[in-house]
C-alpha cells in the first residue's frame, strides 16, 4: 500500500465535490509521476499547447481522436483513401495528355474527386458515428459516461465534432488535387466552393442522424434494424449528391439562386440536425428530467421556417394561381410536419415528474397560455394544433394581405385548404390520444412508436373503408367523391386542392363532406381539450432549498450568508 | 470561481446514503421489495445476499441508473430521482461487469474521466497521479486495457470510479474473480478510501472479506432487506447466544450432567472429555460460569467462545431461495 506523502487540492470550479481523498505519492514513484506529468503535459512545446488547449475541448473528441489514431479502420481507409485520389489524379491526366495543355479539364477530374470524397464522406463517417454511439450503448460504456458530469447533448455533439474532424482529415488529404482542377482550368471557385459545402454540410447532416438514431438503438435487433435503415438513407443520400454535384461542374457556375437554395438546404439540415441531437439526447438523458419541452421548440421553429420560407417563395412567385398551389404546398409540408410530431407526441404520458414540475409556470395566467409547452399529450395536442393554425394563418394571410387573392375563388380554396388540414389533424391526432389514453395505460417503452403506428393505421384504414364503399357503391366501376368519403383524408384534399379544384367544389356532397369532418374535428377536439384541463391544474412544486443552492454553486452564484439552509431543509 | 466550501455544509450526521421504502419491479418479479437503509460518512456497508437478490439492482438505482418503481434513494442529501446530476457529482460506481473503450492504455483512459469530470490541468493531474498511484497501475500506466489482466482490470474500474475523489463509492462485486493477493489488497484499498472518509457501499460473495472490512452489512433475498447493522448486532438480534468449547481433563460425563442441569445451557454435545454447548449470555456470564465450573473442582484445560461469523448469519437468515 502506498503511504500518504502529501494533500492533494481540491477539484477546481465545477468539478466534482465530496471528500477529496490526499495524493498518494511514494518517494520511490517519482518517474512514474513524470511519465503522468509527460502525458498530461506533453513533450515537445507544440504538444504542450495542444495539451493545454484540449482543456476546452469536447472530452469525447480527445477520447475519440487518441482511439481513431491507433485504430486499423481510420488509419486503412486513409491510405486507401490517399491510394484511390493518386490513382485518380494519375489515370485522369494520363487519359487527358496531350489536350491538357490547352483544353479546360478541370471538370471531369473534380466530379472524380467528388465520388471518390463522396464514399468516406457519405458511407463510412457516418456509419462509424453511427457504431460509436450504438457500441456505447450496447457494450455498456455508456452506463459510465453517464454517470460522468457529461450531458447527453455534451456526448453527442462529442460524436458529431469527431465526425467532423475524420471529414476535416479527409477533405484535408483531397484538396491539394482539388486545387490541381482549379489550375486545369474548366472549374471556378464557387464550384469548388460549393461542392464541398455540400459534401460537408450532407455528411455532417448523415452523422448527426446516425448518432441521433443510435441513441434510440437499445437492443441488437433495433440496432440492425436502424442500420439498415441509415444505410439505405446513406445510399439514397450518396446517389442524389453525386447527382447534384455531377450538375453543378457540368454546368460550371453557380448561380445566386443556386447559392440560395443551397443557403434553404443549410438551413433545413441544421434546424433538422438540432431537432435530431435534442431527440437523441432526450432518448439518453435523465427519466425523469422533462424531456418533451426541449424538442418541441425546435418543431416550432421548423414549423415557422417552413411558413416562413413557403410565403417568400409563394410572393416571390407573381402569378396568383400559382401562388395558391405554393401556398397549398408549403400548408401539406405543414401538415406532414406537425402530423408526425403530433402523433408522436400523443404517446407520451401525462404524468410530469416532479423534476420536470419544478419548471411549470407558477402563476394561473402563464399556466393556462404555457400550458401546451407542457410534456403529455394533451399539451401536446394544443400545441400541434395551435402551432399549425398558428403557422397556417400567419401564411394565408400576408400573401392574402401582400397579394390580394380574393378577386378569384382561389382565396377563398386556400382559406378552405388550411382548414380542411387543421381539421384532419384535429380529428387523427385526437383519436390518437384518446386510444392512447384509453389502451396504452400500463405500456412504458415505445408508447412514441406505437402512437405513431396507431395513426398510420387509421389513416390507412379510412383510405381502405372509404374507397372500398364508394367501390361497391358503384358497382365497382369508378370512384365518385361522396360525403362520406370525408375521412380519406389523400382524397378530400385532393378534391380540395386549389389549383386541380374540380367540379364537387360546389356540389351538396362536397360541401356536406367538409362539414361533416369540420363538425367531427370539432367534437374530438373538443372532448381532448376538456381532458386536457386536468394538466392546467399541475401545480408547480418548489426546488428544495438544498438542491437550489447547489444548482446556484454550480452556476458559480456565491451564496448569501442568510441563505443558508435552515434545519430540515436538507430533503424536502 | 465557485465557493466549493458550502458544497460540505450537509451535516456529516445525516446519512450519505439513504434507501427509502425502494420498490422495483421489472413485471411481476420484485427485484427489489421495500429496501430502507441508511449509510454514514466514512462507513462502509456490506451487501450480501444469494445470486438474484437484488443486490445489483438496489445499487443500480442508487447510482441513478435504474429508477425505482416506489419510494427514494437519497445520496448526501439529493433524491437519485428528482436531482441524479447532483448525485452523479458526488458518486462513483463500479459495476459488476464492465467493459472497455478499446485502443486505449490506462493513463489515457483515466484521462478521458478525469476530463468527463470536469478536472482541469493541476487537478486533472493530481487525480491521475494519485489514482494510478493508488491502485498500483502506475507501473503499467501506458500498457493497453485489452492487455491487462482481471484483477488489473478490476484495478483501473476503480480507479475510474474514484478519479473524481467521489463521497460515496458504489462497488458490485469488486473482488469477483481477483486472485487472494489482489483480494487483499483490493481490501486494503476500500478501508484506505474509508478512513479517508469515502462512505462506501459494496457487495461480494465472499462473507469473510466482507466481515472484516464493512463497518455495517445488510442482508439481503428475493428483494427483501432481512437484516441489517453490524455483524456482532444481527448476531445478537438473531440469537443472542454463543458456542462454548470446552475441553475437561476427566469427568467429562459427570460435567455434561452438570451443564444440562444450567437454564442458560443447552444443546450440548460431548465427544469424550470435549464438549461444545450453546450458552444463553454475554462475555460475564461466561465467566461466571467458568468460575462455577472450576468451583465444582472440574478440571478444565480449554473454555473457548466463538462468535458466529458472517456466514453462520448469513446462513441462518437466508432460505437460498430465488425468485
Amino acid at each position: 500500500m502506498s503511504s500518504l506523502v502529501h494533500s492533494a487540492s481540491g477539484p477546481e470550479g465545477q468539478g466534482p465535490i465530496g471528500a477529496a481523498p490526499p495524493v498518494m505519492l511514494t518517494s520511490d514513484q517519482t518517474e512514474h509521476a513524470a511519465t503522468i506529468r509527460q502525458f498530461v503535459e506533453g513533450d515537445t512545446p507544440w504538444d504542450r499547447r495542444l495539451m493545454k488547449w484540449s482543456r476546452w475541448v469536447n472530452p469525447i473528441l480527445v477520447k475519440e481522436t487518441r482511439q481513431a489514431l491507433k485504430s486499423k479502420q481510420f488509419s486503412f481507409t486513409l491510405i486507401l483513401l490517399t491510394i484511390v485520389v493518386l490513382a485518380w489524379s494519375i489515370l485522369a491526366i494520363v487519359s487527358m495528355i496531350p489536350s491538357i495543355y490547352y483544353a479546360s479539364n478541370g471538370a471531369p477530374l473534380l466530379i472524380g474527386y467528388a465520388m471518390i470524397l463522396i464514399v468516406p464522406a457519405l458511407i463510412i463517417i457516418p456509419q462509424a458515428s453511427f457504431r460509436s454511439m450504438a457500441s456505447e450503448l450496447e457494450d455498456g460504456t455508456f452506463e459510465t459516461l453517464s454517470l460522468s458530469l457529461l450531458s447527453p447533448r455534451h456526448i453527442m455533439l462529442g460524436k458529431l465534432s469527431v465526425s467532423a474532424l475524420q471529414l476535416m482529415i479527409y477533405v484535408s488529404v483531397i484538396a491539394p488535387c482539388i486545387a490541381l482542377t482549379y489550375l486545369l482550368r474548366g472549374v471556378t471557385l464557387d464550384v469548388i466552393a460549393m461542392t464541398l459545402l455540400i459534401l460537408i454540410s450532407c455528411s455532417l447532416t448523415l452523422s448527426t442522424l446516425a448518432i441521433s438514431v443510435a441513441s434510440f438503438s437499445k437492443n441488437r435487433v433495433q440496432q440492425v434494424f436502424f442500420s439498415i435503415l441509415l444505410l439505405g438513407a446513406q445510399v439514397i443520400a450518396s446517389l442524389a449528391v453525386g447527382g447534384v454535384l455531377s450538375a453543378i461542374v457540368a454546368y460550371g457556375t453557380v448561380s445566386w439562386e443556386g447559392w440560395i437554395s443551397f443557403g434553404v438546404f443549410l438551413l433545413a439540415a441544421i434546424l433538422y440536425c438540432w431537432l435530431f441531437l435534442r431527440c437523441g439526447g432526450c432518448s439518453i438523458g435523465v427519466v425523469s428530467e422533462n424531456r418533451s419541452t426541449p424538442i418541441r421548440v425546435p418543431l416550432l421553429t421548423i414549423g415557422l421556417v417552413i411558413s416562413m420560407l413557403g410565403g417568400l417563395l409563394a410572393i416571390r412567385n407573381g402569378d396568383r394561381n400559382s401562388m395558391s398551389s405554393m401556398i397549398a404546398i408549403v400548408l401539406n409540408l405543414l401538415f406532414v410536419h406537425w402530423g408526425v410530431a403530433g402523433s408522436i407526441m400523443m404517446g407520451e404520458q401525462g404524468i410530469i415528474p416532479a423534476r420536470a414540475r419544478r419548471t411549470l409556470p407558477s402563476s394561473l395566467l402563464a399556466r393556462l397560455f404555457l400550458t401546451w409547452l407542457n410534456p403529455g399529450a394533451g399539451p401536446g395536442y394544443l400545441f400541434v394544433l395551435l402551432s399549425f393554425a398558428g403557422s397556417a394563418i400567419t401564411l394565408v394571410l400576408s400573401c392574402q394581405l401582400l397579394i390580394p387573392l380574393t378577386n378569384t375563388d382561389v382565396g377563398l380554396h386556400t382559406m378552405a385548404y388550411a382548414i380542411a388540414l387543421a381539421g384532419y389533424l384535429a380529428l387523427y391526432l385526437g383519436i390518437v390520444r384518446l386510444i392512447c389514453m384509453a389502451a396504452l395505460r400500463r405500456l412504458q417503452t415505445g408508447r412514441l412508436v406505437t402512437a405513431l403506428t396507431i395513426c398510420l393505421v387509421l389513416v390507412i384504414s379510412a383510405v381502405v373503408l372509404t374507397c372500398s364503399i364508394n367501390l361497391a357503391e358503384n358497382n365497382y366501376q369508378r370512384l365518385t367523391y361522396d360525403w362520406y368519403c370525408f375521412p380519406n383524408l389523400f382524397w378530400t384534399l385532393a378534391e380540395l386542392f386549389p389549383d386541380t379544384i374540380s367540379q364537387t367544389w360546389n356540389s351538396a356532397e362536397f360541401l356536406s363532406s367538409i362539414i361533416a369532418l369540420l363538425f367531427c374535428a370539432s367534437m374530438v377536439a373538443f372532448i381532448n381539450i376538456v381532458l386536457t384541463a386536468k394538466d392546467v391544474v399541475i401545480l408547480r412544486i418548489e426546488t428544495p432549498k438544498r438542491v437550489a443552492m447547489e444548482r446556484q454553486r454550480l452556476r458559480g452564484i456565491r451564496i448569501r450568508d442568510d441563505e443558508e439552509l435552515d434545519e430540515g431543509d436538507v430533503l424536502k | 470561481m465557485v465557493d466549493v466550501s458550502v458544497a460540505n455544509y450537509h451535516e456529516s450526521t445525516d446519512p450519505m446514503i439513504e434507501m427509502r421504502r425502494v420498490h422495483r419491479f421489472f413485471g411481476k418479479t420484485k427485484a427489489v421489495n421495500d429496501i430502507s437503509f441508511e449509510v454514514y460518512r466514512g462507513q462502509v456497508f456490506g451487501f450480501i445476499g444469494p445470486n438474484g437478490a437484488g443486490k445489483t439492482t438496489s445499487m443500480r438505482i442508487l447510482s441513478t441508473l435504474e429508477l425505482p418503481s416506489y419510494g427514494d434513494a437519497i445520496v448526501d442529501g439529493f433524491s437519485v430521482i428528482n436531482d441524479p446530476d447532483l448525485v452523479r457529482r458526488r458518486l462513483g460506481f463500479m459495476p459488476d461487469g464492465f467493459s472497455m473503450y478499446p485502443n486505449m492504455n490506462c493513463v489515457e483512459y483515466l484521462d478521458f474521466f478525469a476530463r468527463a469530470y470536469g478536472l482541469l490541468g493541476k487537478d486533472r493531474m493530481a487525480a491521475l497521479r494519485r489514482t494510478l498511484s493508488f491502485t498500483g497501475l502506475d507501473k503499467i500506466a501506458s500498457k493497453p486495457i485489452t492487455g491487462l489482466s482481471k484483477g488489473m482490470r478490476q484495478r483501473l474500474c476503480l480507479g475510474r470510479a474514484m478519479i473524481h475523489s467521489p463521497a460515496v463509492l458504489i462497488l458490485d462485486e469488486p473482488a469477483n474473480g481477483l486472485d487472494p493477493r489482489a483480494r487483499i489488497e483490493l481490501r486494503q484499498m476500500i478501508q484506505q478510501l474509508a478512513v479517508e472518509g469515502t462512505t462506501i457501499l459494496v457487495s461480494s460473495h465472499i462473507l469473510t472479506e466482507l466481515a472484516e472490512m464493512c463497518d455495517q452489512v445488510g442482508i439481503v433475498e428475493r428483494g427483501q432487506l432481512l437484516a441489517t447493522g453490524s455483524v456482532a448486532e444481527i448476531q445478537r438480534r438473531l440469537q443472542g447466544s454463543t458456542w462454548v468449547q470446552l475441553v475437561a481433563i476427566r469427568q467429562g460425563e459427570a460435567l455434561e450432567a452438570w451443564l444440562a442441569g444450567k437454564s442458560n445451557v443447552s444443546q450440548i454435545a460431548r465427544n469424550e472429555n470435549k464438549l461444545s454447548f450453546q450458552f444463553d449470555g454475554g462475555s460475564e456470564d461466561q465467566a461466571e460460569l467458568l468460575k462455577a465450573i472450576v468451583n465444582e473442582d472440574f478440571l478444565i484445560s480449554e473454555f473457548a467462545a466463538r462468535q458466529e461469523t458472517l456466514e453462520d448469519v448469513f446462513m441462518k437468515i437466508t432460505t437460498g431461495a430465488v425468485q
